[in-house]
């Protein structure tokens, strides 16, 4: 079994916050903390507009792992990074360094007072025995040892959001573009790679680069 | 091809992954909207209209399709009557006219009839985009015509989409909540009554006897839009004897109706309000605004907290397993309802009671041990009575057998490819899945149901159909049967027929295909009182439709417009357009009410240079409804904390106003809403949109108070419909709250 | 007699307990990963160690995301 990973189709995702509420209700995860978000880039703009659902994206090489002053961070064999609370002394260092503002931190106290680091789990739990009510109220639901995938990912409504798997998810979005009837390099980000313009796979073609006849 | 007015994305996302799979595999999604919504991000194109002119586009598109030859002329000939009169109207509409009414240009009306006219089956769907408005039922049925005109009805992937509003509205609407009709849209005739009276066990002079003066009997209701004017119109004005004085909001939302402003004072009016809901609603905190007593309030359970049939958009029926006991003090809606009965003193006749004591509902226990009617014998009572619209067939015994064994059903077809329940061993081959109705004739016979309308390629055993003889055989000296040689698969007959009765039956010689006891149920019957099913059996037995085989009217000659025509909005932001396009005279009475139309609008010419906006409004995926049980829920709340109005950077600059600011919106009721902007381009100049599920404020103030203690939602805002104008469709009276004036100022 | 001892022995039990107050101090060794170790997924219930197991229903449920598999006409 390869890593576990989450993919966001921008083709499919339209914003309805179903992960998001999944999530929160799965894990009880309190006001303020959201341990995933949906963006909307170019909102309103007719053709530009692309929503994306975003939690922690279970790096190989975690930033947030390489900072943490007190190396409470640990990748499990699955390709899950988790963290143990006990020793986290919720710096916010993990914060500066991740690419997708994963670490969320409590809200609650007198003075917004910063509490231990919270994040997606990819329904994992933490270190904590598996399922137990400590782990619970520490990390959530452990649904991968209950053998289900993140509660956010098998919610959504339109399937924009694939979980599970590296192969298994690469497969589902592999048919998927396939089908897109020469729309497969439409998804968000092939724009941004090969350039503007027409994004169709015959594009693939007209930008390899002509050998030119050496004089 | 997909498209306009439906805003799936936000208002219905589960079923938006059907328009994205349809997407996928090479259909063209088009969305028309005044609105650029979270649908319009992922269509291939979007067209900005103006609210409420949708009758101009698509006669504008029909212009184009009848000017190029698009239109299916031989399904036209076989299958629609009226067409003429269309074409006429359509001429009217040249792309110019269009482009003044609309704001849409030729080559954008051109591309969408284009498309849809290129790229067979097309399909349109909608909402409440196109219903709510003072000329709703001009705007779906051109939007049906459109449909007929490029022979998309009666097509696997065609037909006209109307996505419902909640969960089983489509249920609720079959079993008859509409003041006009008994349920399965009987009508209130004389033959509807003496049917119910029978299939219920109730003496129909008892039921006679509960009425004042036999009119009221036959008369259409109030509608529920129009209540408060049910309360507050001059006595004398009203089709019925005294105004309204008592109310119950059951599951009802008060913010979702508009004129709120009016509807305080309707409260306050009341001798009786209750409230029938798991939650006490605006309606509890409207009323205590208002009053001190008569207001009573009953907790009523969740659909997770009962168990029953819900039928979906695509009329399909599922059995739904009640997964906790009603908690607290709350009781399910039948209970409620029986209880009712108790006290009013007819509980024997609701559960039908019969001479040797017998219950034809019979009781079973419900929360805290008190009984309840049995729910499956409430379904089985509407398999005995509804034959007109088939639903005869879905038996709770076969609906909870497609539960069970819903991996035996193909997902795009939805059709049961061989399988046999485990439980009672019921056969599902063949069968689509939730029965979706028409499934005539009783559960024994075995229909399939009818996964499309109208659909003349299949048998009718089969799933197949024809448009239905509702109307007559003729008008004026042209046949309104389906021409010779257009028939559903496998008819006997293969001209136009008429609705299938004891006389018809006789005439064909199929008499004698019923049996004894058929026929004497049968005897001076038609196929929709003959409580046997016999009729519909033998009928079908012939391969031929129950309810005879017709053309689609695409003139509606018993509709105060013929064909639809546009009409400008009562509050219209372009006076200069009333005098071509008017809004139709006022109505002394419709429904038991008068209703005004030009009048409001001649007096509300000018109102655009004090309201400059157009106010829209729609819905949020957080929140459903009048929104109290999803504001309550804090992981919901916490998506949209505050009520807002979504305002292009143009208006909001020019009126010194920036984003997540507070503003009001003003109304030419003169209400004022207080709210935060949102300033976007997904609205274009001169058009803001509010959603319509906050309650809780009243013109700036937090009503949190006036909730009974503990029950204030989490997140509590400005109704939009506190500010929502005069009007209503003059055919459904739906009330107006898609276009309406306003004007936007600092806070 | 043999009650007393019982409850002298939990009694004496529960004083140790109290005593036993775990080290709130974390000692950290650079680089290395300082928290408790976590287990595999498949090790409890309801797989009880079967890995196999574990990744079949893993496999299952990734598939159940896929409509287009669901929606072949087979």
């Amino acid at each position: 079994m390869a890593r576990m990973k989450f993919l966001c189709d921008s083709e499919r995702c339209i914003e309805c916050n179903g992960c998001v509420t999944a999530c929160k209700q799965e894990h009880e995860v309190p006001w303020g903390v959201n341990r995933r978000r949906v963006v909307t880039m170019n909102d309103g703009v007719a053709g530009a507009e692309k929503s994306l659902s975003v939690a922690c994206m279970h790096c190989t090489d975690a930033p947030c792992m390489s900072v943490c002053p007190v190396d409470c961070f640990y990748t499990t064999s699955e390709g899950v990074v988790l963290h143990d609370k006990d020793p986290c002394i919720g710096c916010g260092y993990c914060f500066y360094a991740c690419p997708f503002g994963a670490p969320q931190f409590p809200q609650d106290g007198a003075f917004g007072m910063r509490g231990k680091m919270d994040k997606c789990t990819f329904c994992a739990g933490g270190p904590e025995a598996d399922n137990s009510a400590e782990e619970f109220q520490k990390y959530g639901r452990n649904r991968l040892s209950e053998g289900k995938l993140p509660a956010c990912a098998e919610m959504c409504s339109t399937k924009a959001l694939l979980g599970g798997d590296a192969d298994e998810v690469s497969n589902i979005f592999r048919d998927r573009v396939m089908n897109r009837d020469g729309k497969g390099a439409g998804v968000f980000g092939w724009a941004t790679a090969y350039g503007k313009g027409d994004a169709k796979p015959s594009a693939q073609e007209k930008v390899t680069p002509k050998v030119e006849a050496k004089p | 091809m997909r498209s306009l007015q439906d805003h799936a994305a936000e208002a219905h996302p589960v079923s938006m992954l059907h328009t994205l799979h349809a997407k996928e595999n090479g259909a063209k999604v088009i969305c028309v909207d005044p609105r650029f919504t979270r649908t319009a991000a992922k269509a291939d194109k979007y067209y900005r209209i103006r609210s409420g002119t949708d009758v101009a586009f698509l006669m504008g598109m029909m212009h184009h399709i009848f000017k190029n030859g698009w239109e299916d002329k031989e399904y036209i000939a076989a299958r629609v009557y009226g067409i003429d009169k269309v074409k006429e109207e359509a001429a009217k509409w040249t792309p110019e006219e269009v482009e003044r009414v609309t704001g849409m240009k030729e080559a954008e009306v051109r591309d969408v009839a284009e498309t849809m006219a290129k790229n067979k089956p097309s399909t349109i769907i909608w909402a409440m985009g196109q219903t709510q408005h003072t000329n709703g039922n001009a705007i779906v049925r051109a939007s049906c015509i459109f449909q007929l005109v490029l022979g998309n009805v009666g097509v696997s992937g065609g037909g006209t989409n109307i996505y419902r509003g909640h969960d089983n509205v489509q249920g609720a609407t079959d079993v008859g909540p509409n003041p006009d009709s008994l349920p399965g849209y009987y009508g209130l005739v004389p033959g509807a009554w003496a049917h119910f009276a029978k299939v219920w066990g109730v003496d129909l002079d008892w039921i006679k006897k509960q009425f004042p003066t036999p009119a009221m009997m036959e008369k259409p209701g109030l509608t529920v839009s129009r209540w408060i004017d049910a309360v507050l119109e001059k006595n004398e004005l009203i089709d019925q004897d005294s105004n309204l004085k008592a109310v119950v909001f059951w599951g009802h939302a008060p913010n979702s109706q508009s004129r709120g402003k009016e509807m305080i004072d309707a409260i306050k009016k009341l001798e009786l309000l209750v409230v029938v809901d798991p939650y006490p609603s605006a309606t509890a905190a409207m009323a205590a605004m208002s009053r001190q007593d008569g207001v009573y309030l009953l907790p009523a359970a969740t659909q997770l907290e009962c168990s029953g049939s819900a039928t979906a958009s695509n009329r399909s029926i599922q059995w739904r397993e009640k997964v906790i006991e009603p908690m607290f003090e709350s009781r399910t809606d039948h209970m409620i309802m029986y209880q009712l009965a108790q006290k009013f003193g007819y509980a024997d006749q609701l559960l039908g009671k019969q001479s040797d004591g017998k219950l034809r509902i019979k009781l079973t226990k419900g929360a805290k041990g008190m009984d309840e009617p049995d729910v499956e014998d409430i379904l089985r009572e509407i398999n005995r009575s509804v034959w007109t619209i088939g639903y005869t067939g879905q038996s709770p015994e076969r609906l909870q057998a497609h539960m069970r064994n819903m991996h035996v059903f193909d997902v795009k077809t939805l059709r049961a490819k061989g399988g046999k329940d485990a439980k009672t061993g019921y056969v599902l081959d063949g069968d689509y899945f939730g029965l979706p109705w028409p499934c005539f004739g009783t559960a024994e016979i075995k229909h399939p149901g009818s996964p499309n309308l109208y659909d003349n390629s299949r048998h009718v055993m089969d799933g197949g159909g024809n448009f239905r003889a509702n109307f007559g055989v003729e008008r004026d000296g042209v046949s309104l049967l389906a021409s010779d040689g257009s028939h559903s698969k496998g008819a006997e007959i293969t001209t136009g027929y008429p609705e299938f009765d004891h006389v018809l039956l006789k005439k064909l010689g199929w008499w004698d295909d019923l049996t004894e006891v058929e026929q004497k149920a049968a005897e001076g019957k038609n196929w929709k009182t003959d409580l046997s099913g016999g009729i519909q059996r033998v009928a079908m037995k012939h391969g031929c439709h129950p309810f005879g085989n017709a053309k689609a009217r695409a003139v509606v000659w018993n509709f105060p417009d013929p064909v639809p025509l546009h009409r400008e909005a009562l509050y219209s932001p372009r006076p200069d357009l009333i005098d071509k396009y008017p809004t139709h005279a006022d109505q002394k009475n419709r429904w038991r009410l008068p209703v005004l139309f030009k009048s409001v609008q001649d007096a509300n010419k000018d109102a655009v240079k004090s309201y400059p906006l157009v106010m829209t409004s729609g819905r949020l995926t957080e929140y459903e409804g009048g929104g109290d049980e999803t504001r309550s829920n804090p992981w919901l709340a916490e998506l949209q904390q505050e009520m807002f109005v979504e305002i292009n950077p143009k208006d909001a600059n020019d009126r010194g106003v920036r984003n997540n600011e507070y503003v009001w919106v003003e109304s030419p009721t003169k209400a004022k809403l207080k709210v935060k902007t949102l300033v976007t381009e997904r609205v274009g100049a001169g058009t803001v949109f509010l959603p319509f599920h906050f309650a809780g404020w009243w013109q700036g103030l937090d009503l949190r108070d006036k909730y009974p203690e503990g029950t204030a939602p989490i997140v509590r805002g400005e109704a939009v419909n506190t500010a929502t104008t005069y009007g209503y469709d003059i055919v459904t009276m739906m009330q107006e709250t898609k276009t309406t004036l306003c004007q936007v100022s600092r806070a | 007699m043999k009650a007393i001892l019982i409850f002298a022995g939990i009694a004496l039990g529960l004083l140790v307990a109290g005593c036993g107050d775990r080290p709130v101090a974390t000692v950290y060794k650079k680089g290395e990963y300082s928290g408790k170790r976590d287990t595999q997924p498949w090790i409890g219930e309801p797989f009880k160690g079967d890995r196999l197991a574990w990744e079949r229903a893993i496999k299952a449920r990734s598939n159940g995301q896929n409509e287009y598999s669901r929606a072949a006409t087979k």
